[in-house]
């Protein structure tokens, strides 16, 4: 289960959340009447279909009572009410609890046998409440289909007389045709109508035609269509309708037709085997016409005849041949042998055709064997080897390429052998309107089809179209296939192409290389989480990657030619000769000369232009990528409704929560950022600004509360205000506890503003609750909701009118650059090193160290590494190293230079924000930028190709630990 | 459902009975290749299916076995009563040797012919396009298109 479990756990884990975020938006965000019980019903769904995939069965049980609970009320057996809402929540809840303990342990969570019954005995009340009797008594409604109930009915009816009358006409019915006498209309027309009364229509009209076929052969075609109908009617209805009595007439007059007949099928039988033992394939197909045609006979006459068994037999035999004839099906020997074994029996029905009962268990076992035969065709042990090597060279899906037929399977491999690229396409035809014909007229005319196949959206939760995919051998590159479906498509909406053949540096290959990639670094960056990518946004990288590979190809261009370099060693040697004073230059040396030069200038140029291109492109991959990280504020802000509701229901509090501007984009980063001041500023506002109902209405207000958090854009920023019509700040009270934990004196407090004593309160150590209430007593101030915006670059501003609310507003940058750093500490403080310069970080023993030219200097592999001294290169004093410590050195590169740098300890690979920093202090050497850690402090992130400067001139500094060694 | 426009000179009414309305696109665009035939309805089930071949009697029926409402074999176990035309099966389920493909054939299917493997090609020049008309020109007992001594399509 393990390993399933850990590579199904991510997509598991997002859905889950996902579904439960929703669940609760959908719960709480609203009223209590407009729930949209269906959507929280499919929520509820998804999860126990999850958690039974997992094998998390207590998570299944739980999600699996909630959701029969939830099917009452989706069927108005129940209403949405308080309790069903709590209930749900707490489902939810648990839900959420077992995960996390399924995120630690892979295994089944606890079961949650107590919330279970919760649910049970709510929904058990439900029914005994509410039994809505007139409604549904026993839960799903049966509304009758209008299905063929009447065509049902008929089959299995009684078709009254029919079958008498059948019985009485049929059998002279029968000798007419064989004889080869014309029917008068008159024979047929009273069976007819018997027909038509009784709701046998088929029998009717074919009654009629026999009247109207002209020679004796399409009669003999149509009885034979007849009786087989009239044996199923007999089966189905058990009473005789004159099959046997017409086959008694006919077996001695047709008894000439069954020797010709059987003769011919055999020698066609035989006439085939000896083409296939002569590997002659010609003739085999030549003659497989024919020899349907005569199994078609011989079934023609097995029904008149009422031999079931042998129709039976020759329909099957039929339908083999007709797949063999269109290439579904390979002609083996055995199938032959069979086929022969089959045309014998039919010689000897010959001899005694009056019943083929005895030969039922052989015909029966020749079918079997046929069935067994053909379906293992499928999988005969050459054609799988042929269908793995494909796989291996084309990456096409094993079920696309077991479908293929002998024909395409054959026209695949000559493609392949000939190199074109194998794609498959996938084209959702009734979304292309008229381009669609356009598209296959050129895929019909550019290449190969080999095959094309129908794809079924899976399952009705999935609104995926009906595709049609294309797999196609085309003679040109991936790039140039791309290319093409988007002239077809430029919108890329119904056109898709999937896996592409290996050919070198093929688009889909780098997709597919670039996808964990991309998951990686935001794996890095947001701890545990999946990024869920937009389809559209990975078409794009295609386009981009495809993009870069022909720019590539632009490139090889340019400098790829054996020639050229001949020419030019040539004229180098040429030129050396001319200096040394030995044979000068012809005119037509010369010439070459220039006209090299000339060429050579025009491959700098395309090189400049393929250099310029590739640094556009990698422009905006790079700002598509960036692009992956950026997701909608809703995001965060959906989290908190739920938060309101628990809060105001403990508190008793009526508060109406309105969210806007969920649509604001911001960087992921920021968004886990965000959660936790958001979330603290929230329950903040319900928890000290808003009042108990009846102090409201005291005041004068509304008994119910307004909370409101928005979000826009402004510029640059974002701005997020939460803002409620509550009491607002108590300035008194914050100055006096500012005061009394010694944030201000007494004086200063004076000549404050109002808003600058609002904004005391981010002071850290400021709290003014008196009493530490369940929600805000976490230890959790405002100082932290100001310090971790302050790390992403954000400010926090607060404005109160006292009595009537107060409004917080977060200012934050839309985007923030992000880097990676390792973290190291030195002589007492830590600095950050970007992590692109960093190749590697090693500890060596002091001993360890050298002295080399004048250098410090360690070997790192053989290959001399100068090593310095952080603080010291920083200008700090010389570090005191003491006995055979370990050291740990960081190896930084810029990709020309390469030093060791001798830290205390490697600290750790955070991802930062870096801030601006003020004028003065960017001005000092080796410093690049600064960041506030998620602990608040503050970290210098250091300027690589600066401290490769500082290093030259400080090459001497770490003579201290040399002359210990 | 009926076909717009009418040719006078197709002689053979074809019905086509399939729930997707893209397959149904594909096969009348298919069908539409031979000019003797000519698509007079559409069912999107077995119980439309039964009723359509009612009214317009067609030659040849092509028949899809996944449907909602009534199935391709009931449909064919119904068709044995009710409707004269030969049924040509069309499925992606159908598959050769399998029960299903017996039980077909036992109802008396004029032909089996498999989707997945791309019977149903909007490329009207593929070869399993070629195939279902050759099925059909085969179970109405005329000439196969490539037999014919001049182009008929327009």
């Amino acid at each position: 289960m393990s390993e399933l479990t850990e590579k199904l756990w991510p997509a598991f884990r997002a859905e889950v959340v996902e579904q439960i975020e929703a669940l609760e938006l959908s719960l709480v965000g609203g009223q209590a009447d407009s729930i949209q019980v269906n959507d929280v019903f499919r929520y509820m769904h998804t999860i126990k279909g999850g958690a039974a995939m997992m094998g998390f069965s207590a998570m299944e049980a739980l999600a699996h009572a909630a959701e029969d609970l939830l099917d009452l009320v989706r069927r108005g057996q129940h209403a949405m009410d308080e309790r069903i809402i709590d209930a749900m929540l707490a489902t939810a809840d648990a839900l959420k609890q077992q995960l996390q303990e399924a995120e630690r342990t892979r295994l089944d969570p606890p079961a949650q046998d107590e919330l279970v019954g919760r649910l049970h005995d709510l929904a058990a009340a439900s029914a005994a409440e509410k039994p809505h009797p007139a409604a549904a008594p026993t839960g799903r409604p049966r509304k009758r289909v209008a299905t063929p109930a009447t065509h049902v009915d008929m089959a299995s009816s009684s078709p009254g007389q029919f079958p008498e009358e059948a019985e009485r006409v049929l059998p002279a019915l029968a000798r007419s045709c064989a004889a080869g006498h014309v029917l008068p209309a008159a024979m047929t027309a009273g069976l007819a109508a018997v027909a038509r009364q009784h709701d046998l229509p088929a029998m009717a009209m074919l009654l009629d035609s026999l009247c109207q076929a002209d020679d004796r052969a399409a009669r003999l075609s149509m009885l034979a269509d007849l009786m087989g109908r009239l044996a199923g009617l007999e089966t189905t209805t058990g009473t005789a309708c004159g099959v046997e009595a017409s086959a008694r007439e006919l077996r001695p007059l047709l008894a000439g037709d069954m020797q010709l007949a059987a003769t011919v099928l055999h020698d066609l039988v035989q006439g085939m085997s000896a083409a296939m033992s002569a590997s002659c394939l010609a003739d085999m197909q030549e003659g497989l016409r024919p020899l349907l045609d005569a199994v078609l006979v011989m079934r023609d006459l097995a029904l008149l005849l009422h031999l079931e068994q042998t129709a039976m037999l020759m329909r099957f035999v039929a339908q083999i041949l007709r797949d063999v004839m269109r290439d579904m099906l390979p002609l083996t020997a055995e199938l032959a042998e069979l086929l022969d074994i089959a045309s014998g029996l039919s010689l000897e029905l010959v001899v005694d055709s009056r019943e083929d009962a005895p030969y039922a268990a052989m015909c029966a076992q020749l079918v079997d064997r046929l069935k067994d035969q053909v379906l293992a065709t499928g999988r005969d042990a050459s054609r799988l080897a042929r269908l793995a090597a494909l796989q291996q060279k084309t990456r096409i899906d094993a079920s696309t390429l077991e479908a293929l037929t002998p024909r395409s399977l054959e026209l695949l491999e000559s493609a392949v052998a000939a190199g074109d690229a194998v794609v498959e396409i996938d084209a959702d035809l009734e979304a292309a309107d008229d381009a669609g014909e356009g598209f296959v007229a050129w895929l019909s005319a550019a290449g190969r089809i080999v095959s094309s196949t129908t794809i079924f959206s899976n399952g009705a939760s999935v609104q995926e179209p009906t595709r049609l995919r294309f797999l196609v051998a085309l003679a040109m590159p991936p790039e140039e296939i791309r290319l093409q479906l988007g002239r077809h498509d430029p919108d890329r909406r119904w056109l898709r192409l999937r896996h592409c053949d290996e050919l070198p540096g093929s688009g889909d290959d780098a997709v597919a290389g670039a996808k964990p990639q991309v998951s990686q670094a935001s794996g890095a960056a947001f701890a545990g989480g999946t990024l869920r990518i937009d389809s559209a946004m990975l078409d794009r990288f295609v386009s981009r990657v495809g993009e870069m590979v022909m720019l590539r190809n632009m490139l090889s261009h340019a400098i790829e030619d054996d020639d050229m370099t001949h020419r030019l060693r040539r004229l180098r040697r040429l030129a050396g000769q001319h200096l040394h004073g030995g044979a000068r230059l012809q005119d037509q040396e010369v010439e070459q000369m220039h006209a090299l030069l000339g060429d050579l200038e025009a491959r700098f140029e395309q090189l400049e232009q393929a250099d310029m291109r590739i640094q556009g492109a990698m422009g905006r991959l790079q700002e598509d990528v960036l692009g992956l990280r950026v997701v909608p504020v809703g995001v965060v802000f959906n989290r908190l409704p739920r938060v309101v509701r628990d809060l105001s229901l403990v508190q008793e509090k009526l508060v109406d929560f309105d969210m806007s501007g969920e649509d604001v984009r911001m960087d992921k980063g920021m968004v886990d950022i965000l959660l936790e001041p958001l979330m603290h500023m929230v329950r903040n506002s319900v928890d000290h600004g808003i009042e108990q109902p009846a102090e409201r209405e005291a005041a004068g207000k509304p008994a119910r509360a307004r909370l409101a958090l928005t979000a826009r854009q402004q510029g640059n920023s974002m701005l997020i205000e939460i803002s409620d019509d509550g009491r607002g700040l108590d300035r008194e009270r914050i100055r006096h506890k500012a005061i009394a934990s010694g944030l201000i004196t007494e004086s200063e407090a004076v000549g404050m503003s109002d808003r600058e004593l609002c904004n005391l309160i981010f002071l850290p150590g400021f709290s003014t609750s008196e009493q530490v209430t369940e929600v805000s007593g976490r230890g959790v101030g405002m100082d932290i909701v100001k310090t971790r915006v302050a790390q992403i670059g954000g400010q926090i501003d607060v404005e109160s009118t006292p009595g009537a609310g107060a409004r917080f507003t977060l200012r934050l940058p839309l985007s923030v650059a992000i880097q990676s750093v390792v973290l190291v500490a030195t002589a007492g403080s830590q600095y950050a090193l970007p992590e692109r310069n960093v190749n590697e970080i090693f500890s060596i023993r002091r001993s360890q160290l050298q002295w080399i030219q004048g250098q410090v200097a360690c070997l790192l592999r053989g290959v001399t590494l100068p090593v310095y001294h952080l603080g010291v290169l920083l200008g700090g004093a010389e570090a005191d190293v003491a006995g055979d410590d370990a050291l740990e050195i960081v190896v930084l590169s810029d990709g020309v230079y390469r030093i060791g740098i001798l830290v205390d300890r490697v600290v750790g690979r955070p991802e930062v924000f870096v801030r601006d920093m003020h004028p003065d202090i960017a001005r000092l050497p080796g410093i690049g930028g600064v960041s506030i850690l998620g602990n608040g402090g503050v970290v210098i992130i250091l300027d690589c190709e600066r401290l490769f400067d500082l290093a030259v001139r400080n090459a001497q500094t770490l003579r201290s630990l040399l002359r210990v060694s | 459902m009926t076909m717009a426009p009418a040719r006078p000179e197709a002689k053979f009414k074809v019905l086509i009975v399939d729930d997707s309305s893209l397959m149904r696109r594909i096969i009348r665009s298919i069908v539409g290749r031979d000019a003797r035939l000519n698509v007079v309805a559409e069912a999107v089930d077995g119980v439309d299916a039964l009723e359509k071949a009612s009214g317009v009697c067609p030659d040849v029926i092509l028949l899809d076995v996944e449907m909602p409402a009534m199935d391709g074999l009931a449909f064919l176990k119904m068709a044995r009563t009710q409707v004269v035309a030969p049924v040509i099966v069309i499925s992606s389920v159908v598959k050769p040797g399998s029960n299903q493909a017996l039980e077909a054939i036992m109802l008396g299917a004029a032909d089996i012919l498999l989707k997945p493997s791309g019977v149903l090609s909007v490329d009207l020049e593929a070869v399993r396009g070629a195939e279902l008309l050759d099925a059909i020109a085969r179970s109405l007992g005329i000439p196969l298109l490539c037999q014919l001594p001049a182009p008929v399509s327009p």
